[in-house]
């Protein structure tokens, strides 16, 4: 039984989603796990993969196009090394999900995305119809191809150094080329491993990020946003929570002026805690929430600011 | 030249899903175009716009029947419209390989597909029908525009976007915000049951697939919380989840 895991890191370190994919990785026990690790001088994230526990060898493909790689570079390389796996495993993005589907289609299978359990070897959960449905499928293909959302794994820990083996990337494809990539100013919100998020509806206006910033500093949280607030071009479009944004399941969901609709609790009702600031005290948010406090954000918020630094000061 | 746009069925989101024994319920699903693909479309006959010379082909691959969705297909602009009919609850390998033998004897330029299905997004079956067809793909674009020999797609990323270049014949997957679908008056929705519509049988209507469902459940509902009275008390809260999940 062979494991192959594709390790997500940021050209420096490990993301620790690929630890969290390695411990879905032992479901099937007694497997020999091997991690590729794709990238542009990043010889460190191999040597750190190299040290996770229970990773058998390291596999290090690295070229110059593969610091970002298209995803024909990316599946091709993964080809590579995928042959002889029995399992060929990632951790949950859309840009793993698009080049193991171009992976898989080219051994013309099937892949599984987004698992959240693996209760039995090739038997995983998944949502269905927008999260409204757990389901439960087992596989009976040849390889099994899945990525799985990391934040339902705990972390693997480390063990001593296993070998690292390079291997020769192919040639970038002819048939695509970049152009242009804008990043967001600083490091781009990862709303999908956030441990706090703050979201905002469309009522924040103008003042969206003036209101909601020092509340996300104060909590330590990323910021999140209706489909409302992104079309009125109130937050960029990767902060968009819902069923055609990003699905959150973070500690902590605070939303701001956010009425709640069903396309939107899709994307953020499976949080552990939902807490809700809203001056309708109909909004659909409060069915959802844990904790609602009907009142004006305009108000509550700046309220909500000192309280919670009072609060630390009382504290310290 | 030849585009064509892919159209998948999705349930109305309005309406909630209804689980029982393990089963959806029929009845508790609204057909409707699935919006991602409604966008691919409309981009579809957007470019046709542009340039005359183009022509907008879409394929429904639906089961049979659902005769409103190829007239509103006509309605949105598509020029031939043609359904791949099978019925099952598919995979994204599923569509990809059913739709590939079409797709090779039709030839287009270019193919636009949702980039998701509304409500069940298992995955890019877009990357998965640029691999069958060993061609180029460009996943959630926002903006496309159009050569002779090359397409040039604006894709949202996981931390901004990104300009990818592509050789025709190309893939690209759409993202809602690449083009709104014109409104469908009746009158227009009236003309378009008088257009013919192409009909391809599934020709791998037996093929096994090979993930099996065990079970199929409702997610719990959540139980609706307390209201507070003041910031006090939610300042208070926010500090002990903080704390517990720290």
């Amino acid at each position: 039984m062979n494991i192959l895991l594709l390790a997500e890191h940021d050209g420096q370190i490990l993301e620790s989603t690929t630890c969290c994919a390695l411990t879905a990785a032992r479901a099937w026990p007694e497997a020999r796990i091997e991690v590729l690790v794709c990238g542009h001088e990043v010889g460190p994230v191999a040597a750190q993969a190299a040290r996770l526990a229970g990773v058998a060898q390291v596999w290090l493909a690295d070229a110059p196009h593969l610091a970002q790689p298209l995803l024909e570079d990316l599946s091709a390389t993964l080809a590579l090394v995928a042959a002889s796996a029995d399992v060929v495993l990632a951790p949950h993005n859309r840009f793993f999900a698009s080049a193991l589907a171009r992976y898989a289609a080219q051994c013309d299978l099937g892949m599984v995305q987004d698992v959240l359990a693996i209760p039995a070897p090739a038997t995983y959960l998944r949502l269905r119809h927008a999260g409204a449905a757990l389901e439960t499928v087992r596989s009976s293909a040849t390889q099994h191809i899945l990525t799985v959302r990391a934040s339902r794994f705990a972390p693997a820990g480390y063990g001593p150094p296993q070998p690292i083996q390079p291997i020769a990337a192919p040639p970038s494809t002819t048939r695509a080329r970049r152009l242009r990539t804008t990043a967001v100013a600083t490091r781009a919100p990862r709303l999908q491993d956030a441990r706090v998020i703050v979201s905002g509806g469309r009522g924040l206006g103008p003042q969206f990020f003036p209101v909601l910033e020092p509340l996300a500093a104060a909590l330590g949280a990323e910021i999140g946003a209706t489909r409302g607030a992104v079309d009125s071009r109130l937050a960029p479009r990767n902060r968009q929570v819902g069923q055609t944004g990003t699905r959150v399941e973070p500690a902590l969901y605070l939303a701001i002026g956010v009425a709640g609709a069903i396309q939107h609790q899709v994307g953020m009702r499976n949080s552990k805690t939902i807490a809700a600031i809203n001056k309708d005290p109909q909004a659909p948010i409060f069915d959802i929430a844990d904790y609602g406090l009907v009142a004006d954000l305009f108000e509550a918020v700046p309220q909500l600011l000192e309280a919670l630094a009072h609060d630390t000061t009382a504290q310290a | 030249m030849k585009i064509i746009a892919i159209l998948r069925m999705a349930a109305d989101s309005g309406y909630p899903i209804r689980i029982e024994d393990g089963q959806v319920r029929p009845d508790s699903l609204r057909p409707v175009l699935n919006p991602f693909d409604e966008a691919a479309l409309a981009k579809a006959v957007a470019l046709r716009a542009e340039d005359d010379r183009r022509t907008v082909m879409a394929i429904l691959i639906a089961p049979p029947g659902h005769d409103s969705l190829l007239h509103r297909a006509f309605a949105l602009g598509a020029q031939r419209v043609l359904q791949l009919s099978a019925a099952s609850a598919w995979e994204p390998i599923d569509y990809a390989r059913r739709l590939r033998p079409v797709l090779q004897q039709e030839q287009p330029a270019l193919i636009l597909i949702g980039r998701e299905v509304l409500g069940d997004d298992r995955g890019d079956t877009g990357a998965m029908l640029a691999a069958l067809l060993d061609c180029s793909f460009a996943s959630a674009a926002s903006g496309l525009q159009l050569g002779d020999d090359e397409a040039v797609a604006c894709c949202e990323t996981a931390d901004g976007d990104e300009d990818i270049a592509l050789t025709l014949p190309a893939v690209v997957s759409a993202e809602l915000a690449l083009a709104t679908p014109r409104y469908v008056t009746l009158m227009e929705l009236a003309a378009a049951r008088k257009k013919p519509v192409e009909r391809v049988a599934d020709a791998m209507a037996n093929a096994p697939s090979t993930l099996t469902t065990l079970a199929l459940n409702p997610v719990a509902p959540r139980p609706r919380g307390v209201l507070l009275n003041n910031i006090a008390e939610l300042a208070a809260i926010l500090r002990t989840e903080l704390g517990a999940s720290s």
